[in-house]
C-alpha cells in the first residue's frame, strides 16, 4: 500500500459537488476553527488597534498608534534579524541533520528498534521540562556538561555556555534543533520507506554507487516528505517560545529574543499590550509570507522537472 | 537492499551501529540525567563540585512528591484532557478529511487555506484572545474549554495527515463496497478507516502527546487545583528563590512515561502513518 | 524545607473543608464565591492556603473561597490576563499595587480594616501603600538587604574589617582575588532579569541615586550618581572581581554560588539565612551594613514590600474584608510568614517575634529606602529596568541609563 500510494493519486475519483453537500463533513471542523483560533485572532487585531491602559484595561479605538509605535521602537530591529537566524538556522541544521540520520535508522542493524525508541524521547517530553533539563546540564558551576569537560582536562575553568554572550544564542538554537530532529527524522524515515526498493535494486544494479543512488534516485523521491518536514518546522521554530523563556528570557536584555518571545515579553512583562498585539499581528503576516515564499519556490522547482 | 553489502562490509557495519548508539545515546542523554536529578537530595542539588551520579540515591523523592503535590489529580486532569481531545479531534477530522480527499467543492481551497493558518498561530500570541472568549461562554476552569481549544489547535495536522492518507487509498475499493449495498458511510467505515489505520493511530498520538504537554492554556484557563493537568501543576515546585527540582524532575519522569509507552507501542504505525501523509 | 507531616495534616483539612462545603452548600442560599490569587513565596504555601481557606470557610459558612497559587512567573501573566479581561479576582497578593490603583480598581484599605487595626501596620509600609495619598493596599511582608561575606574567604584573603566604602570593597575583592585566583568570586553581582532593579539599587542608593526623585517628582534614571555606581560595578566586572555575565545572573544564581562557597561578598535579603540552611550550606557567614561609596554618603538597605489587595465588585466588599482580617490575625499571619520563609513581617505586633536571624535587618529599616511603588507607572517601568540596567555592563551605560529613563518619562508620573 505504501509505495503503491504515490502512484494511484491521480487514479482516486474526486466528485465536485456543492458547498451545502460538504457542510456535515467539514462543517464541524469548520466551527471548530473558527471558536478555537478565528475568534481569539480577531480578538488579536481588534486589540491591535485599541488604546490600552497600564494595568491593561482596554480603552477606546486608536487607529495605528500600536503599529506606530510598535515600528518606533528601536528595540524591534534587532530582535526582528536574529528571529531570521533564528527560524533558517534551526531549519537548515535540522534538515541537514535529519536527513542522514533518516538514513540511519532506515537500515537494518541488530538494536535498531532501540535507536529509533530513544529518538522519540525528545518528541515526547514537553519542550518546557527539555530546556530545563539542558539549562540544568549546561549550568557552568551544577551542570554536568561543565563537569565532563573539566574531568576530560578540556576546560579548567566553569563555562557559563548559556549565558556567555558568545555562545548564549547558538546553544539557544542547538536546544531547538534537539527538539525537532526526532519529528523531522520520523517524517523524513517515512519518505524513505515509501521510495519503492526495485528503483533503487535497479539503480545499484546498473552500478550507481551508494551516493549516487541517494543523490539522484532517494533524495528527489524524497521532495515531499521534506517540504512537509520544512513547513512544519519554519512555523514550528518561528513561534517556539519556551526554549528562550526558560533559559535566558530573551536576556540579558533583549539579547536573545526572537520575536515571539519579544511579544511575550512586551505584553506581559513590561505591560505594553498594544506594541504586543500589533507585533502578533505582524509575525503572523511574516511567517505566512515565509510558508508561501517557500511552497512558491518549491512548486516552481518541481514544475521545472 | 542494504543487507547483501552489509554482509560484505561488516566493517563498514560496526561504525554504523556505533554511530547509531551514540545517537541514540545522544537523544536519551537529557531525560537520564533528568532521572538522575530526580533521586538526588535536595542539597546534593547545589553541592559544587557536582557529581555524575547521585552521592545518595534518594528513591524516597517518587513517594514524597504524592504527599507534596496532588500527583494523581494532575494525572487524572491530563488524562481527561488528552483523552477527551484526542476523541474530539478524530471525531471532527476524520469526516473532514475523508471530504477534503474525495470531493471537489467551492471554497475547498479556502478551507485548506484556513487548515494550514491555524498552524501558524501559537497559543501564546492568542492567549489574551483565548482567555476573554472562554470567558464569554462562562467555561473559565472547566476541562471542556482546554479540551476543544486543545482539540482546536491539533486539528490542522489531523486534517492534513488524514486528507493525504484517503487520497491514497484507491476510490474503487471503495465503490466496490458500495456496489455491495453498503452505504457511504458504512464503507467508510468498515473499509477505508482499517485501511487508513496508520494515519489514524498517528493523528492519535500527535494529538495525544501536545494536549499532555500543552502548558499556555491551561495555565490561563484552570485555576483550581483539582483540575490543574500535569504541566500546570508542577509549577509548584517553583519558588521564589528555590525550585525543588527532584520533584520538579521526578514529576516530569512520571509524565514523560506513559507518553513513551503509547509512543513505542504504535511506532511501527507511525512511520506508515506519516508516509502516507507525506507522500500526498 | 519538605514539610511532609504538616501537610498529611494540611490534607486532611482540606477534606475536612470538602466535607464542610458540601453540608453547608445546601442551606445557604446566599453564598459568596471570593477568588484569591497569591503568588507561590516558597512550596510551602498551597498548604498554608488550604489549611486558612479551610477554616475561613468553617468560620464564615456564606463565603466561599477560589484560591488559585501560582508561581511567580505565572501570575505576572496571569494577573495581566485575569485584568486586561476584567476578570479581576477579589483578593490579590502582588509586588506592585498602584497601577490597579491609579484605574480606581481597589478598594480603600479603610473600607475593609478598622483604624486599629491599620495602625498595627508598620508605619514605613503603610506609607509605601498609598495611591495619591489614599491607602489602597496593606503590606504583608517585606525585606531589608545587607552585606553578606564569607568569613572564611573574606579573613582568610587577609582582609580585618568589613567594607563600608566602594574602594574597601574594592580592595578587599584585590584581596581575595589574589589569594584564590579564578576559585573564587570576590563579589557577586546579579544583574539578570530576576531582580536586577534591587541589585542596582542598592549600590546607587549608597551613592544617593535613585530611580525618582519624591520631592521634584521626576524621573532621575539617568542621573549623575547612577551612572557612577554604574562605572563602579562595571569596573569591579572588568577587573575580574565578579562571576562572569553579571547581566544575565539570576540573584537565585548568585545566592547558589555563595551557599557553595565560591563568593567572597554578596548583596543579599533578609530570608537569606533561611535560604541557605534550605541549601544546607556550610558556609559560615557575617552580615554588616551595605557599604556605601564613600565615607560622606550615608549608607543605606533597600526595602521592598509585596501588597494585598482587594477589588471592588458589587457584593464582595464584605467578604474580602473578612478574608484579610482572618488572614491578618495574629496566629493566620505568623503561619503566612512562615510559609514565606524569613521575611520581615509587616505588622507591629508580629515583628516583636521574629526570628533573632531577622533582627539585625529589622535595625536597618530606619536607612531603607524604597522603590517608588506609588507611582502608578511604576508597574511596566521597574520592568524595564529589571530586563534593561545589567546590559549596561556590557553596552554603553549612559546610553542604557538614557534609554530607561526615556522610556520612564514617556510612562509618565501618575
Amino acid at each position: 500500500m505504501k509505495s503503491a500510494s504515490t502512484k494511484r493519486k491521480s487514479s482516486v475519483a474526486t466528485h465536485d459537488v456543492s458547498v451545502a453537500s460538504a457542510l456535515p463533513w467539514i462543517g464541524p471542523a469548520l466551527l471548530l476553527i473558527i471558536l478555537v483560533v478565528i475568534w481569539p485572532v480577531v480578538e488579536l487585531v481588534r486589540i491591535s488597534f485599541t488604546d490600552i491602559t497600564i494595568a491593561g484595561s482596554l480603552l477606546d479605538f486608536h487607529g495605528f498608534a500600536n503599529y506606530r509605535e510598535l515600528l518606533a521602537n528601536p528595540d524591534l530591529y534587532p530582535v526582528a534579524r536574529r528571529t531570521l537566524l533564528w527560524v533558517f538556522g534551526i531549519v537548515f541544521f535540522t534538515v541537514i541533520l535529519s536527513l542522514p540520520l533518516a538514513q540511519l535508522i532506515n537500515q537494518n542493524f541488530p538494536g535498531r528498534k532501540y535507536v529509533r525508541w530513544a529518538l522519540i524521547f525528545p518528541w515526547a517530553a514537553s519542550v518546557v521540562m527539555t530546556s530545563m533539563i539542558w539549562t540544568w546540564i549546561l549550568d557552568a558551576y551544577s551542570g554536568e556538561f561543565n563537569l565532563t569537560l573539566t574531568q576530560l582536562g578540556l576546560i579548567d575553568e566553569p563555562v557559563d555556555w548559556v549565558n556567555n554572550p558568545g555562545s548564549s544564542f547558538y546553544v539557544l538554537m542547538a536546544v531547538a534543533v534537539f527538539v525537532s530532529i526526532p519529528f523531522t527524522t520520523y517524517v523524513l524515515l517515512a519518505g524513505l520507506q515509501s521510495i519503492p526498493n526495485d528503483i533503487v535494486e535497479a539503480a545499484s544494479v546498473d552500478g550507481a554507487s551508494h551516493w549516487q543512488t541517494y543523490r539522484q534516485i532517494k533524495f528527489p523521491l524524497l521532495r515531499n516528505a521534506l517540504l512537509i518536514a520544512t513547513i512544519i518546522n519554519l512555523i514550528n521554530v518561528f513561534n517556539s517560545f519556551p526554549i528562550i523563556w526558560i533559559m535566558t528570557r530573551g536576556g540579558p536584555g533583549y539579547e536573545t529574543d526572537t520575536t515571539t518571545t519579544f511579544a511575550y515579553k512586551l505584553a506581559f512583562i513590561e505591560s505594553n499590550m498594544g506594541q504586543s498585539t500589533a507585533l502578533g499581528v505582524f509575525n503572523f503576516i511574516v511567517i505566512l509570507l515565509i510558508v508561501s515564499l517557500y511552497l512558491k519556490l518549491t512548486k516552481a522547482t518541481r514544475t521545472e522537472l | 537492499m542494504k543487507s547483501t553489502k552489509a554482509k560484505k562490509l561488516t566493517g563498514k557495519k560496526v561504525v554504523t551501529i556505533s554511530v547509531a548508539y551514540l545517537i541514540a545515546w545522544f537523544f536519551l542523554y537529557p531525560y537520564i540525567h533528568m532521572f538522575l536529578t530526580s533521586v538526588r537530595t535536595h542539597e546534593e542539588l547545589y553541592a559544587y563540585p557536582t557529581t555524575h551520579f547521585p552521592q545518595v540515591w534518594q528513591w524516597r523523592n517518587y513517594l514524597d512528591l504524592w504527599d507534596n503535590a496532588p500527583i494523581a489529580n494532575y494525572l487524572k486532569s491530563s488524562l481527561i484532557i488528552s483523552i477527551s481531545a484526542t476523541i474530539l479531534v478524530l471525531l471532527v477530522s476524520l469526516p473532514a478529511a475523508y471530504f477534503l480527499a474525495r470531493y471537489r467543492f467551492r471554497f475547498r481551497g479556502v478551507f485548506l487555506l484556513l487548515v494550514l493558518a491555524t498552524q501558524m498561530f501559537s497559543p501564546t500570541a492568542l492567549i489574551i484572545g483565548i482567555f476573554r472568549e472562554v470567558d464569554f461562554f462562562n467555561l473559565l476552569d472547566s476541562y471542556l474549554a482546554l479540551i476543544i481549544l486543545n482539540a482546536g489547535f491539533n486539528l490542522a495536522f489531523s486534517i492534513w495527515l488524514l486528507a493525504g492518507f484517503f487520497s491514497s487509498i484507491p476510490a474503487e475499493i471503495e465503490e466496490a463496497a458500495l456496489i455491495d449495498g453498503c452505504s457511504r458511510v458504512q464503507a467508510l467505515r468498515k473499509i477505508t478507516i482499517p485501511v487508513a489505520l496508520p494515519g489514524v493511530v498517528t493523528a492519535i498520538i500527535f494529538t495525544f502527546v501536545a494536549a499532555w504537554n500543552e502548558f499556555t492554556i491551561a495555565l490561563t484557563i484552570i485555576s483550581s487545583v483539582d483540575k490543574k493537568p500535569l504541566p500546570v501543576g508542577l509549577t509548584q515546585f517553583i519558588g521564589q528563590y528555590d525550585i525543588a527540582w527532584e520533584y520538579l524532575f521526578a514529576s516530569t519522569i512520571i509524565a514523560i512515561i506513559p507518553v513513551v509507552v503509547l509512543f513505542i507501542a504504535i511506532e511501527k504505525y507511525l512511520v506508515g502513518g506519516l508516509t502516507a501523509g507525506s507522500v500526498k | 524545607m519538605k514539610k511532609l507531616t504538616k501537610r498529611r495534616i494540611v490534607a486532611l483539612a482540606s477534606l475536612g473543608m470538602v466535607a464542610s462545603v458540601l453540608v453547608a452548600a445546601p442551606a445557604q442560599a446566599n453564598t459568596v464565591t471570593i477568588k484569591v490569587v497569591t503568588p507561590n513565596y516558597t512550596d510551602a504555601m498551597p498548604a498554608y492556603y488550604a489549611d486558612l481557606n479551610a477554616r475561613f470557610m468553617a468560620a464564615n459558612p456564606t463565603i466561599k473561597v477560589e484560591h488559585e497559587n501560582l508561581s511567580w512567573d505565572d501570575i505576572l501573566v496571569k494577573g495581566r490576563t485575569y485584568i486586561s479581561t476584567k476578570s479581576y479576582p477579589d483578593v490579590l497578593n502582588l509586588n506592585t499595587f498602584s497601577e490597579f490603583a491609579a484605574e480606581d480598581l481597589l478598594y480603600k484599605t479603610s473600607d475593609l480594616f478598622t483604624e486599629a487595626k491599620l495602625s498595627d501596620f508598620v508605619t514605613a509600609f503603610r506609607d509605601n501603600s498609598k495611591y495619591n495619598g489614599v491607602e489602597y493596599a496593606v503590606p504583608d511582608l517585606a525585606s531589608a538587604r545587607m552585606f553578606f561575606i564569607n568569613k572564611a574567604l573574606f579573613y582568610g584573603a587577609g582582609n580585618t574589617k568589613i567594607p563600608t566604602t566602594w574602594a574597601e570593597v574594592t580592595a578587599a575583592a584585590k584581596k581575595i582575588k589574589a589569594k584564590y585566583g579564578s576559585r573564587v568570586y570576590p563579589l557577586a553581582i546579579p544583574l539578570g532579569s530576576e531582580e536586577a532593579q534591587a541589585e542596582f539599587q542598592i549600590w546607587a542608593g549608597g551613592n544617593g541615586g535613585r530611580y525618582f526623585n519624591e520631592s521634584t517628582k521626576k524621573w532621575v534614571i539617568n542621573s549623575k550618581e547612577n551612572l557612577e555606581t554604574l562605572n563602579q560595578l562595571r569596573a569591579w566586572v572588568k577587573a575580574g572581581y565578579t562571576q562572569p555575565n553579571p547581566a544575565s545572573t539570576n540573584r537565585t544564581d548568585a545566592f547558589k554560588l555563595f551557599s557553595q562557597g565560591r563568593v567572597a561578598m554578596i548583596n543579599a535579603s533578609v530570608f537569606f539565612p533561611s535560604t541557605l540552611k534550605d541549601y544546607k550550606s556550610k558556609v559560615d557567614y557575617g552580615v554588616a551594613p551595605f557599604p556605601s561609596a564613600n565615607a560622606s554618603k550615608k549608607p543605606i538597605t533597600l526595602g521592598v514590600q509585596d501588597y494585598f489587595m482587594a477589588f471592588k465588585k458589587t457584593g464582595n466588599k464584605d467578604a474580602v474584608s473578612k478574608y484579610l482580617n482572618f488572614l491578618f490575625e495574629g496566629k493566620n499571619y505568623a503561619g503566612f510568614l512562615k510559609a514565606a520563609g524569613g521575611f520581615i513581617p509587616a505588622t507591629k505586633s508580629a515583628s516583636t517575634e521574629v526570628d533573632s536571624s531577622l533582627l539585625p535587618f529589622i535595625e536597618q529599616l530606619p536607612n531603607a529606602i524604597f522603590y517608588p511603588g506609588t507611582l502608578g507607572s511604576w508597574g511596566p517601568v521597574v520592568a524595564k529596568i529589571t530586563t534593561q540596567i545589567g546590559t549596561g555592563i556590557t553596552k554603553n551605560p549612559k546610553t542604557v541609563l538614557d534609554s530607561l529613563q526615556k522610556d520612564a518619562e514617556k510612562a509618565g508620573t501618575n
